[in-house]
């Protein structure tokens, strides 16, 4: 260890000089600051504070419902989306789908520019100009012949009515394609009623609700209006309940809320609701006799139908007495389960069953119709894609539609794309589609362009932009005028230039209509700041054709040999497959499993004991169509002779987050139809499934179902509601310390589990809110997901038909009296605050971690690394809300940003904060309205009235963490059997 | 070699310290960071009186005073275009007009003038002016006699000891207190 032979330096010497030299560098450093700038605007935009967020009404477009939204902006920057209380659909609710909008504007797969592809193999950048010159040239050269078809999605409003025209000026076609478009909905009613129409429900007046296979609270029609309609009438009021009973070979989501699964034979249901029907006439109970309808209805005796559809007899006996007795009551029928070949017949059905028990008219409204009515068949959509394929379209614009992901493999559409001389795309994103145009000139988000959307009779929402765009993208309506003034044959056709022209100029036809007595302009900065025009719609009454006595009930006819019924079923976090690509939603748990970032099949204890396969093995699933490979989850919410997966994922393309990740069940359906509508038919196949070499974990937030006898999501039959509940006393008697004392405010939180359906708005709107960072698969399974808020869910043995029943606990910091976190905190970074928050402060912490290992609910998350948000989806950062980088752990304050800006303005009134007057993230998006969050210390506030409900309860305040969170227990409206657990109140854990 | 370094090290160590010292304190002496154009707070708050709010438009309706657009500027200098005078700012002469011509300058290329921040709070400190202008503090008892500064320096820390420190004169009661203590008051 002396000097080395090349007379350098030794290493204690080196090591000597390096320290001195870094100390050195180290005091320098600390002592100057990195130097920042304060850039000013040049010309600073009206209206704008810096630090206070502005918001601006709009339309949410991410699926055909057209909820009314209000984003919030600041300094520029569209960061949280939130339900609009004006609109009526939603009224103020949102769902996971509607608040990861965002991250759709932001995404950073999204097409930048427009591209060509120049007679290349390859796409290139090209400015607009020139994409739009090219346009023209291709409209010039090819236009002629007028073999144009603008394939759009249902825009039902003023872009619509553009596309229409430039199509008849074109002479072109606009057909407009949903993937469910409820064909066979509107036919029964023609048949039935002689309306072609969808319409409007009111589940919220009825007391009894029976549901074929509408999933309500996912994806069908409108799924926040429906959970909010659901949630009053199934919510407990004057110690009463309504009654939901769900009919379909799965517990979907919707089902698993029911009281009653009533687990249907694939392609029966009409059978089903006819036996109903015919048991209810037949037992003098229909108050209108049956209306003539009950000689045909007697062939469906309870007997034969109890054969026929795997249902006893004792069961549609009690359905059918409680349907007419527990009235109004309804019954609901859509969803891929009731989508066969005999969708139609069953839907007329359905029709029947609302009639005889006199529902028409009263709980299914026909005044206020949905305009998805108007969309094409699948039939148009076929033919389109037959004129394709032998090159009778010329021009193809696709606007907002990924046929090629969302067809049938067998439907060929996408060979047939190959033989449309040119494909013009205005999607925003490389989608399937989108990446076999010739011509892509990405249109603005909704959230960046102007524009309209009627989902219904009654509702006109605006669609306004809240930034300017992201990209250099262009919104397609003034691409269409612009190119419009450019081909020679529609000179003079628009007299607007611009989109916007268009827009006022379509609304001043609304205006005119609203006869308001204001002027235009009045009417329009009215309709802006309200998100739209609303108007009441009188119902329309309507009686049954004798029509419906026609009507021949066939089987469904399934294709294939295999021994599976196999369920494709939309998704609730991805629709169609739209939502993929969006972060939030991958890593929103999916409520029954809790999987995440991945595709499954939902599969049958006993299935898959039969086929040897346990938890995360792969399943081979072989239609006529094709194979997909994909992984089990065991569901007892299924059954033995069905499979389903949900349809999503599976994306070839789509963007980083949605490539290659799962599979797409689309694939494997064969191409049936519904006889008498020619829509789609999503339930006709039959699969077998074999067990693969393969087996990974399966990917989920909560791996127990089961609540291991600690009673954290609690329920009470209906009994015990009704005789009052025997309440403890929370055991302050057993504690050593004095109670603590607030001054003014204490924010607490009640939860009604009765309620809550397990969707998860809440989770993605805490995303967005408080910058919650996503991990990825990897992590997730690692246990590193970072969500605040989790829905738990637990299935519990049941004395019900079911055998189990479903519940969902939202999880969230409990922000405790006595909180097991704080004392072992060795440098005070979390501790109770004087308004009874479980403070975390971020900066303090250094990481031990000691807080989560002792949080009695384990809702305390660590950053492991430093995530990151890719540009440009760092965008939607909340100001607000410190971004938390490695070593920091963190968890919900209650949103205690918004709590500090509420107490501002209120200081700013010189008053204090009143009730309602905020809400937090959590609970302003649960559509629901489980949540309610307020001041514990203010005795008139709904929180305070929430949390001293009789069935209100602490999750194990046995511990004596004393929560600031109340639970109201689920009610049961079985027999409750004694060996049921977590029933019983908590008695027997004190001490 | 090795007996160098020793005796070397203490004095270079000392001299580091002291050093550092110095900086570590110089961020509240007379000097603060130099601007893109020399703009005197001294000739514009104090000569001219013109009040804080007119430029730092938002301090008592946000958190963030604002600072002025490149249009504000322009409304007075549209008018006024400066002496052809030398002007001592803080040690360093400079000709008024020229300084002014740089701002029209900025102006006619629709360009902002990049400021260099004097005071500031890391990200996670929520602090909002709104609050402090309105219960009647006065912007010098934190910023320092800006009206006779020609370049704007720091006069306080501005850590957290000098908001608790404040926060605690300045509470009504028990109850505020115990709000203007409270972590979460700053920091989420």
């Amino acid at each position: 260890m002396s000097e080395d032979k090349k007379g350098g330096i030794k290493r204690r010497d080196f090591l000597k000089i390096i320290g001195v030299a870094g100390g050195t560098a180290a005091v320098a450093s600390s002592c100057s600051e990195p130097v920042e700038q304060l850039i000013p605007y040049v010309i600073p935009p009206e209206g704008i504070v810096p630090g206070v967020p502005n918001y601006y009404a709009s339309t949410c477009r991410e699926c055909p419902a057209g909820c009314g939204i209000i984003v919030k902006n600041r300094e520029g920057r569209a960061i949280k989306i939130e339900g609009n209380p004006e609109n009526p659909i939603n009224t103020g609710s949102s769902c996971a789908r509607g608040q990861a909008a965002l991250q759709g504007l932001y995404n950073p797969d999204r097409v930048r520019s427009p591209l060509s592809n120049f007679n290349a193999d390859k796409l290139q950048p090209v400015g607009w100009e020139a994409a739009q010159k090219t346009l023209t040239e291709k409209i010039e050269e090819l236009g002629g012949s007028g073999n144009i078809v603008f394939l759009s999605n249902h825009i039902s409003g003023t872009l619509g009515k553009l596309v229409d025209e430039w199509m008849d000026a074109l002479g072109g076609k606009h057909i407009q394609y949903e993937t469910f478009a409820h064909e066979p909905l509107k036919e029964a009613n023609r048949i039935s009623f002689g309306i072609d129409k969808i319409p409007t429900y009111h589940i919220d007046k009825t007391n009894y609700l029976l549901s074929f296979g509408a999933d309500f609270i996912e994806t069908w029609l409108s799924p926040v209006e429906y959970t909010k309609q659901f949630s009053k009438m199934h919510g407990v009021k004057d110690k009463q309940v309504g009654r939901f009973v769900h009919v379909e070979p799965r517990a979907s989501l919707t089902g698993s809320n029911s009281d009653e699964w009533i687990s249907i034979k694939p392609g029966t249901e009409a059978m089903l609701a006819l036996g109903i029907a015919n048991e209810i006439v037949s037992s003098g109970q229909s108050p209108n006799g049956g209306g003539g309808l009950g000689g045909m209805l007697s062939q469906y005796s309870t007997d034969k139908v109890s054969a026929m559809t795997d249902v006893p007899a004792e069961t549609i006996k009690q359905i059918a007495k409680d349907f007419a007795s527990m009235g109004p009551s309804l019954a609901l029928g859509g969803g891929v389960s009731v989508t066969g070949t005999n969708a139609t017949e069953t839907l007329v059905a359905i029709n029947i069953l609302n009639y005889v028990a006199g529902n028409i008219g009263d709980t299914v409204d026909f005044g206020d119709t949905l305009n998805i009515s108007n969309v094409n068949s699948f039939q148009d959509i076929t033919s389109l894609t037959k004129s394709m394929e032998n090159g009778e379209v010329d021009i193809l614009f696709i606007y907002d539609v990924n046929p090629v992901f969302t067809l049938p493999k067998q439907l060929n559409f996408k060979d047939a794309l190959g033989n449309v001389k040119y494909v013009v795309s205005f999607s925003s994103f490389m989608d399937e589609t989108t990446e076999m145009a010739d011509l892509i000139m990405p249109n603005n988000t909704p959230i960046e362009s102007w524009g309209d959307y009627s989902s219904r009779e009654s509702v006109n929402g605006l669609i306004q932009p809240v930034m300017s765009p992201v990209f250099n993208t262009k919104g397609t309506g003034d691409v269409i005028l612009s190119v419009s003034g450019q081909v020679e044959k529609l000179n003079g056709r628009f007299t607007q230039t611009t989109f916007y022209d268009y827009l006022q100029n379509s609304w001043k036809e609304i205006w005119a209509g609203a006869s308001s007595g204001s002027d235009f302009d009045t009417f329009w900065k009215d309709s802006l700041e309200k998100g739209g025009y609303y108007k009441d719609v009188s119902a329309r009454p309507v009686s049954i054709s004798g029509a419906v006595s026609s009507v021949k009930f066939n089987e469904p006819e399934f294709v294939g040999e295999g021994d599976f019924y196999f369920m494709a079923y939309p998704s609730y976090r991805y629709y169609d497959g739209r939502g993929a690509n969006k972060p939030w939603l991958q890593e929103l748990p999916e409520a029954l499993s809790t999987g995440v970032w991945s595709s499954w099949v939902q599969i049958h204890p006993d299935t898959a004991k039969k086929l040897n396969v346990s938890q995360g093995d792969f399943l081979s699933i072989e239609s006529s169509e094709g194979v997909i490979e994909t992984q089990v989850y065991v569901y007892q919410g299924i059954r033995p002779d069905t499979l389903a997966v949900m349809i999503g994922q599976g994306h070839t393309s789509y963007g980083r987050y949605a490539k290659d990740r799962g599979v797409n069940p689309i694939d494997i359906l064969p191409m049936s139809t519904d006889e008498r509508s020619g829509g789609f038919a999503w339930l006709s196949a039959k699969v077998s499934a074999v067990k693969v070499s393969k087996s990974e974990q399966f990917v989920q937030t909560q791996y127990t179902t089961h609540q291991h006898d600690r009673e954290i999501a609690q329920a009470i039959s209906l009994t015990e509601l009704e005789k009052g509940i025997h309440h403890d006393d929370h055991h302050s008697d057993a504690d050593f310390y004095p109670p603590r004392e607030y001054h003014k405010y204490r924010w607490g939180m009640s939860i009604d589990l009765q309620k809550c359906v397990g969707c998860g708005s809440c989770v993605t709107a805490c995303n967005a809110e408080n910058n919650v960072a996503f991990v990825g698969k990897q992590l997730c399974a690692q246990r590193r997901d970072m969500n605040w808020i989790r829905i738990e869910r637990y299935f519990e043995e049941a004395n019900n038909s079911a055998g189990f029943q479903t519940r969902y606990l939202p999880m969230l910091c409990q922000q405790c009296g006595n909180a097991p976190c704080e004392p072992v905190c060795p440098v005070f970074a979390t501790y109770h605050n004087p308004e009874g928050l479980n403070g975390m402060v971020y900066n303090r912490c250094v990481g031990t971690r000691y807080c989560a290992n002792n949080c009695t609910y384990k809702v305390r998350k660590f950053n492991w690394f430093t995530y990151k948000w890719p540009e440009p989806l760092n965008w939607q950062l909340n100001p607000d809300v410190t971004v938390r980088s490695k070593g920091v752990m963190e968890k919900c304050t209650f949103c205690v940003q918004r709590i500090n800006h509420a107490k501002d303005l209120a200081k700013d009134e010189g008053q204090d904060v009143s009730d309602g007057a905020f809400k937090v993230a959590c609970e302003q998006a649960c559509p629901a309205e489980a949540i309610v969050f307020g001041n514990l210390e203010d005795k008139e506030s709904e929180v305070y009235k929430q949390s001293h409900d009789d069935r209100g309860y602490q999750v194990l305040s046995f511990v004596n963490t004393q929560p600031g969170i109340t639970y109201l227990r689920k009610v049961t409206q079985y027999e409750e059997s004694k060996e049921s657990h977590g029933t019983k109140n908590h008695k027997d854990h004190t001490g | 070699m090795k007996k160098g370094i020793k005796i070397l090290s203490v004095p270079v160590l000392s001299i580091v310290i002291l050093l550092g010292f110095y900086f570590y304190d110089a961020e509240s002496s007379d000097k603060g960071p130099t601007q893109p154009i020399p703009f005197s707070h001294k000739i514009h708050a104090g000569e001219d009186e013109i009040p804080c709010e007119y430029c730092h438009s938002f301090v008592e309706v946000g958190p963030n005073p604002g600072i002025p657009s490149v249009k504000k500027c322009m409304g007075c200098h549209q008018h006024i275009v400066g002496r052809d005078v030398e002007y001592d700012f803080d040690g360093k002469t400079i000709n008024i007009k020229n300084e002014i011509a740089k701002v029209r300058e900025y102006w006619a290329n629709k360009e902002p003038i990049p400021w260099v921040q004097v005071n500031s709070q890391p990200g996670y400190v929520h602090f909002t002016h709104k609050r402090h202008i309105k219960r009647g503090f006065e912007c010098a008892q934190c910023h320092g006699d800006v009206a006779s500064m020609d370049q704007v320096h720091k006069t306080e820390r501005m850590n957290m000891g000098f908001c608790i420190s404040c926060h605690t004169e300045n509470a009504k009661d028990e109850h505020e207190l115990a709000h203007l203590k409270d972590c979460l008051t700053c920091h989420y």
